[in-house]
């Protein structure tokens, strides 16, 4: 048996939306601590990892840990039935090959449920090493969202370069070119759109702009996102959600890019 | 210059020369001899004299003397030899250098330098090392010796075996001298000349000595090399061809000759013998070289021949008279050696066993074959490839892409089988159930032909794929593949811009055949999505060189030349291997053989590869239980057995003679192969196994009908051809009626035109394969167990006539009955069998247009078009069309059509090809840039069309090489009959048929070119060469 509810079904409908477009299938490991998710695209470029700790639903119970595969496509779709601040009860009896999505207004007037079909998907759960990262940019998720859609019109990949005078997005593309350049500031007025760089050593990588644009869909879930950066080694891109948990995307690098490089 | 000048002068002008009758000094003497120009240089080839003085008769004004001396040599009762002697060469100059030939005083000498050098055969030639040992083995005695030093100036080097009867007496980079015997004894056969190791080519010379090594062999299956030199016999022997000039023609020296030795069969140097080719060496000597030589035997054959080329002769013909002459003077060499008369008995038995022989299957395949089987039976070349797996593991899909990357640079046939031979090998031995998804790969198909299972993916979403696994921009991959052409390229070298978070699981054989599979199977609205999720999927775990594969495979073009009688024999090979590894013991040439021969047999008459390799994996070997377990089974459609084109009636008689045989009228429909299932079913099977039950719902009602109401329904299989009818003129109507039905879905409410099946033969009936029957049997079986339906349901007409004006009045009826002419077919023996699968002889198709025509319409893919004026301003002027080539799996480009186009066709075609334009050729198109079209076309349709003649042209590159070395065929007054919707490209007709019907257009028409070439056209009928 395993039992959840969410206080609101935005969460739920916001976190699908962030993950839908990047995986296809994936499993929800659910634990006594909380639930998890792990995926990579097909191509194995990124790697998404959710984490919604128990703590943060209403209710929460595991009795066994359970691994539901679920297609996330079919997941969203029941979703879009349910309001926004309808609570979400999602549960699974022991044995069974259906989770069941209980849909219930604030007022209780009005109850839906749906029955949703589980896969057996088969994935490893990949160990990501926690490293130290050359540098690390935390800025308003808004903003990361519109450097990354304003570059895109220009071409399909984006080199980050992190030094002291701040960091650097470039684009390079058929029709022209265009760079966006972030400064530290402390955003004494409004500290939530404060820009903090920390930079260990001077960093420069590319990444298909085609990835960061999905991952931005999760910038609804948290008003600051995080940017890590190291040499050689994926960019994690994570959006915390209070004390529910994170979102967060890894992005293996492009190497040798004919798009920037000449 | 004895030869028929006008007939030279003609063929000369149309670029046809290929023999010409040529008095030639060697070594100071003149000598009569033959001037041919095969595919790669330069022949002579001649009868040395005898040791006493020669007949001094030659010389171009020497015609009277000439004739004199041969009619005296027709009587001459000594006993003729067929050895002969020629000099090869692609170089002229370094030819009359080497040998002191003089080809002046024939007028053919300024056009032959004209003809430009032909590089790759000097290339191949330059690496042959020249034989330098065993001095003198293969020259029978001292004396021959002398007479070869006499006679080109240096003492005879050594000599190889080549398939039978080549025996390659000097080489050189530019110059070899070739004595040809005829074909050994299979007894003397067993002593093979070894030359030692001179490190060439391996795999060819390994071909080379196991070749003579599965001689000893008492086989009923006949080895190649003796298929080979006897169906040249057979050529020269048979009455109906074997005119005067096909006697002088004689093919035993022609083109299947020096094929063989560009195939790297003769003169190339062979190894030391190995252990598996122990049997060579058993009788190495001496004494062996006077019955080596062997002339003995042959004698009644060639009295034989002479006696019958002495009855057909004029006398008063000098002309004829001296060809004949030179026949003779070939045919008495060596006449003076032993020859043990008890062994003349045996000519009649090898006669017969010539004929069975090439009645069993493709001579050409046996042809090429030659020395295959041996070269498979030796075991170094398992090591080509070494396993890089665990026992019991799933074969990593490397191991496959590695080898198809080395395949894909191979080109010689031999080569090419035992690299796949290796792969299956290892497979087998190691990860058995990997097998069957490994033979799909290399054949690049996923489940039996019925099953009508493609991958259909198209390049717009492969490209997506591919852009999406590798973080490519799509433009960027769209250029690319403009550019280099090929997906499988662009696939490799797109892997490497951008890095993926974990390492991908290798690929193994068995989930890259699955996720195929499931892209082939993949349906529903999200189809294209689901498609291209799993091609990203494949395309990112593919590492190095297994993109390019892959994207080939769902290209659906692997490019490595695979034919599936290739992987027929490979697997086999590797099976005999393994099962010779498990046993401890070595593999001979004839267990390959045998092997190679089941397995055809099993998998054209069960064409499921998944039921052949299970049967196989269970039985672990290949022997007769296999076709216990993969027989004919109804629901299992097998591919028909179709027939060859004849050109004249005489040919048909000629090639039956002797035989029971039987004409049918040829419809002009679609073929059909209905399948009557226990369980009552009916299915309808296209001529490419595709299942057409549902286009022919009437065709079922009809069978059902036709096979009586009895309360269960017997199991059969039946051959027909569907014709469109008209019941109320009782009259069959043209082949485009049945093409306007739609192929599926089609009830019969809304038919439109009546269809009648026409039956002609059975090949299963009550549980039984009735296919190894004769043809009276099957045909007996036929009428007895079906009834004819009144327009619905008819045995074929036919007539069991065995005279020329029998069948010439019979093909007139025929014609008058709307039908397109004739199949004859043999009633009894070994021909009248059913071959599924197989364009064999054992049916002659003789059409109505025959006459002036190569004798069949071909099968032509548009590749390309040009801008019409006048009339056609606007739109399509005319079409430029290609053949196909299974082996470089190209169309080449062969004729350009404009006739035969109706107005309203031509405003058709215009809008239906609008879609099928494209800015650049496809990478599997071959075109020179003299005949380059206005508009490239996708190749999709196959039109066919008639033609005159084929010629040899410099601007279009069909079968390029076959025939000339850089030059290829092109077809003279194309003209569109109609478009083949039944047929794919790839059915087209092949480079390979092309070759072999310009050839045949020689053999059998040199006599009667005279005339019908010259200016006049002639209205003779055709058959009247068979009147004379």
């Amino acid at each position: 048996m395993f039992e959840a509810r969410f206080p609101e079904a935005l969460l739920l409908k916001k976190i699908l939306e962030a993950i839908k477009d990047l995986v296809q299938d994936a499993n929800f490991e659910c634990t006594e601590s909380g639930i998890t998710l792990q995926a990579m695209d097909n191509a194995h470029v990124s790697l998404v990892t959710l984490l919604l700790r128990g703590e943060g639903f209403d209710l929460y119970r595991v009795d066994k840990p359970e691994s539901l595969g679920i297609n996330l496509n079919s997941m969203s779709k029941i979703m879009r039935c349910a309001a926004n601040n309808d609570t979400v009860t999602v549960d699974k009896l022991e044995g069974a090959d259906t989770v069941r999505f209980l849909f219930e207004s604030p007022n209780a007037d009005r109850m839906s449920e749906f029955h949703l079909k589980l896969m057996d998907i088969d994935s490893e759960t990949l160990e990501i090493p926690e490293s130290m990262y050359h540098a690390e940019i935390e800025l308003p998720s808004a903003e990361l969202r519109r450097i990354v859609s304003d570059l895109s019109t220009m071409g399909d990949s984006v080199r980050i370069s992190v030094s002291k005078e701040g960091v650097r997005f470039t684009v390079r593309g058929d029709e022209g070119s265009g760079s966006v350049i972030l400064r530290q500031s402390t955003g004494v007025d409004k500290p939530e759109e404060a820009i903090h760089i920390v930079m260990n050593e001077p960093v420069e990588q590319s990444f298909a702009l085609k990835y960061l644009n999905l991952f931005c869909k999760a910038a609804p879930l948290s008003a600051r996102a995080q940017i890590k950066l190291s040499k050689d080694a994926p960019l994690l891109v994570n959006f915390s959600m209070n004390n529910i948990g994170y979102l967060a995307y890894y992005l293996a690098p492009k190497i040798g890019d004919e798009d920037i490089e000449e | 210059m004895t030869c028929n000048w006008q007939l030279a002068h003609v063929l000369w002008r149309q670029e046809h020369l290929r023999s010409m009758k040529v008095i030639c000094t060697v070594a100071k003497k003149e000598l009569s001899a033959t001037f041919k120009r095969p595919s790669n240089g330069y022949e002579l080839s001649f009868a040395l004299p005898r040791p006493r003085p020669p007949q001094k008769h030659c010389g171009p004004t020497a015609r009277r003397t000439a004739a004199a001396a041969s009619r005296r040599e027709v009587s001459c009762p000594t006993t003729p030899s067929r050895c002969r002697w020629s000099v090869r060469t692609h170089n002229l100059s370094a030819w009359n250098a080497r040998t002191g030939t003089d080809l002046s005083g024939a007028a053919v000498v300024p056009s032959l330098q004209a003809a430009s050098q032909p590089a790759l055969v000097s290339a191949r030639l330059a690496r042959c090392a020249p034989a330098t040992c065993n001095a003198g083995h293969g020259i029978s005695s001292r004396r021959e010796r002398r007479r070869v030093s006499d006679f080109f100036g240096y003492i005879p080097l050594g000599s190889f075996e080549g398939p039978g009867r080549l025996l390659t007496i000097f080489e050189s980079a530019e110059v070899s001298l070739v004595k040809e015997m005829p074909p050994l004894h299979r007894k003397q056969s067993r002593r093979v000349v070894c030359v030692a190791d001179t490190s060439s080519d391996d795999s060819s010379s390994s071909a080379m000595a196991s070749e003579a090594s599965k001689f000893p062999g008492p086989d009923k299956f006949q080895n190649a090399a003796l298929t080979r030199t006897s169906e040249n016999e057979l050529d020269a022997n048979q009455p109906g061809t074997g005119t005067l000039d096909s006697v002088e023609e004689t093919p035993v020296y022609g083109a299947p000759t020096t094929d063989a030795s560009s195939d790297g069969l003769s003169p190339r140097t062979p190894r030391k013998p190995s252990g598996t080719s122990s049997s060579l060496d058993r009788e190495e000597g001496d004494a062996g070289g006077s019955e080596l030589f062997g002339t003995g035997r042959l004698r009644p054959t060639a009295s034989e021949q002479v006696a019958e080329v002495k009855s057909d002769v004029s006398p008063a013909d000098a002309d004829s008279n001296h060809r004949l002459a030179s026949t003779l003077q070939t045919a008495q060499l060596g006449s003076s050696e032993a020859k043990p008369p008890k062994k003349r008995a045996r000519k009649g038995e090898r006669a017969k066993r010539t004929l069975s022989t090439k009645a069993n299957g493709d001579s050409d395949d046996e042809d090429r074959q030659t020395g295959l089987y041996g070269a498979l039976a030796a075991d170094d070349y398992l090591k080509l490839f070494e396993p890089c797996w665990e026992p019991g593991q799933p074969v990593p899909y490397s191991f496959l892409a590695n080898a198809f990357e080395t395949m894909a640079g191979t080109s010689g046939r031999i080569d090419l089988t035992r690299q796949l031979a290796c792969v299956l090998f290892h497979v087998l031995n190691r990860t058995p159930v990997d097998l069957l998804p490994t033979i799909y790969l290399v054949i690049n198909r996923l489940a039996p032909a019925h099953e009508g299972l493609e991958i259909g993916v198209g390049d717009a979403l492969l490209l997506q794929a591919l852009a999406d696994a590798t973080g490519r921009s799509l433009s960027k991959l769209r250029e690319d593949y403009h550019r280099t052409g090929d997906l499988g390229d662009v696939a490799v070298h797109s892997r490497t811009t951008q890095r993926t978070m974990f390492a991908v699981p290798r690929l193994t054989i068995r989930n890259v055949y699955n996720e195929l599979l499931a892209i082939a199977r993949a349906s529903g609205k999200a189809m294209q999505e689901e498609k291209r999720r799993r091609i990203q999927k494949l395309l990112v775990a593919a590492k190095n060189n297994e993109a390019k594969f892959i994207a080939r495979a769902l290209q659906g073009r692997l490019r490595i030349r695979l034919a599936e009688k290739t992987v027929i024999l490979a697997l086999a090979a590797a099976f005999v291997q393994n099962a010779a590894a498990s046993r401890g013991t070595h593999p001979d040439a004839a267990r390959v053989e045998r092997a190679a021969h089941l397995l055809r047999t099993s998998s054209n008459e069960c064409p499921s590869w998944n039921m052949i390799t299970e049967a196989l994996l269970e039985l672990q070997d290949i022997d007769e239980r296999l076709l216990e377990r993969c027989h004919l089974t109804p629901g299992l459609p097998v591919m028909p057995m179709l027939a060859k084109p004849s050109r004249s009636i005489a040919e048909v008689l000629t090639r039956f003679e002797g035989m029971r045989f039987t004409c049918e009228y040829k419809y002009d429909g679609e073929r059909a192969q209905i399948h009557g299932l226990a369980d009552g079913s009916i299915r309808i099977y296209s001529r490419n196994a595709e299942d057409h039950t549902r286009k022919y719902p009437d065709v079922m009602e009809q069978i059902l009908q036709a096979v009586g109401s009895s309360s269960d329904q017997p199991s059969f299989i039946l051959d027909s051809e569907v014709v469109a009818f008209d019941r109320d003129a009782q009259r069959i109507l043209p082949f485009q009626y049945i093409q306007q039905r739609a192929r599926k879905h089609v009830s019969l409410d809304d038919l439109k035109t009546n269809v009648l099946i026409v039956a002609f033969d059975i090949l299963y009936w009550r549980g039984e394969p009735l296919t190894r029957k004769p043809l009276a049997e099957r045909r007996a079986i036929l009428r007895d167990a079906f009834q004819e339906v009144p327009g619905g349901f008819r045995f074929a007409t036919r007539r069991d006539v065995s005279d020329l004006d029998g069948i010439q009045k019979f093909m007139e009826e025929a014609v008058r009955d709307s039908c397109e002419g004739l199949m004859v077919k043999a009633l009894e023996g070994p021909l009248s069998t059913y071959e599924p699968a197989n364009r064999t002889q054992h049916w002659l198709k003789l059409k109505k247009d025959y006459l002036r025509t190569i004798g069949d319409t071909l099968d032509l893919v548009p590749i390309g078009a040009y801008y019409g004026r006048g009339k056609r301003t606007g739109w399509f002027g005319s079409f430029l069309l290609a053949c196909y080539n299974p082996e470089t799996e190209q169309f080449e480009a062969v004729t350009r059509v404009g006739t035969g186009f109706s107005e309203e066709q031509m405003a058709q075609l215009h809008s239906e090809y609008a879609q099928y334009v494209l800015d650049s050729p496809r990478p599997y198109v071959a075109c020179s840039e003299s005949v380059k079209p206005d508009i490239w076309l996708d190749p999709r349709q196959v039109w066919e069309v008639q033609c005159a003649d084929l010629s040899i042209s410099p601007a279009y590159v069909a079968a390029c090489g076959y025939i000339a070395p850089d030059k290829g065929i092109s077809v003279r007054f194309p003209r569109l009959l109609r478009i083949r919707s039944d047929k794919r490209p790839e059915d087209a007709t092949t480079s390979a048929q092309l070759a072999e019907m310009y050839r045949n257009q020689f053999r059998s028409t040199e006599s009667s070119s005279e005339s019908s070439s010259s200016a006049a056209p002639s209205d003779e009928e055709p058959e009247r060469n068979a009147d004379d």
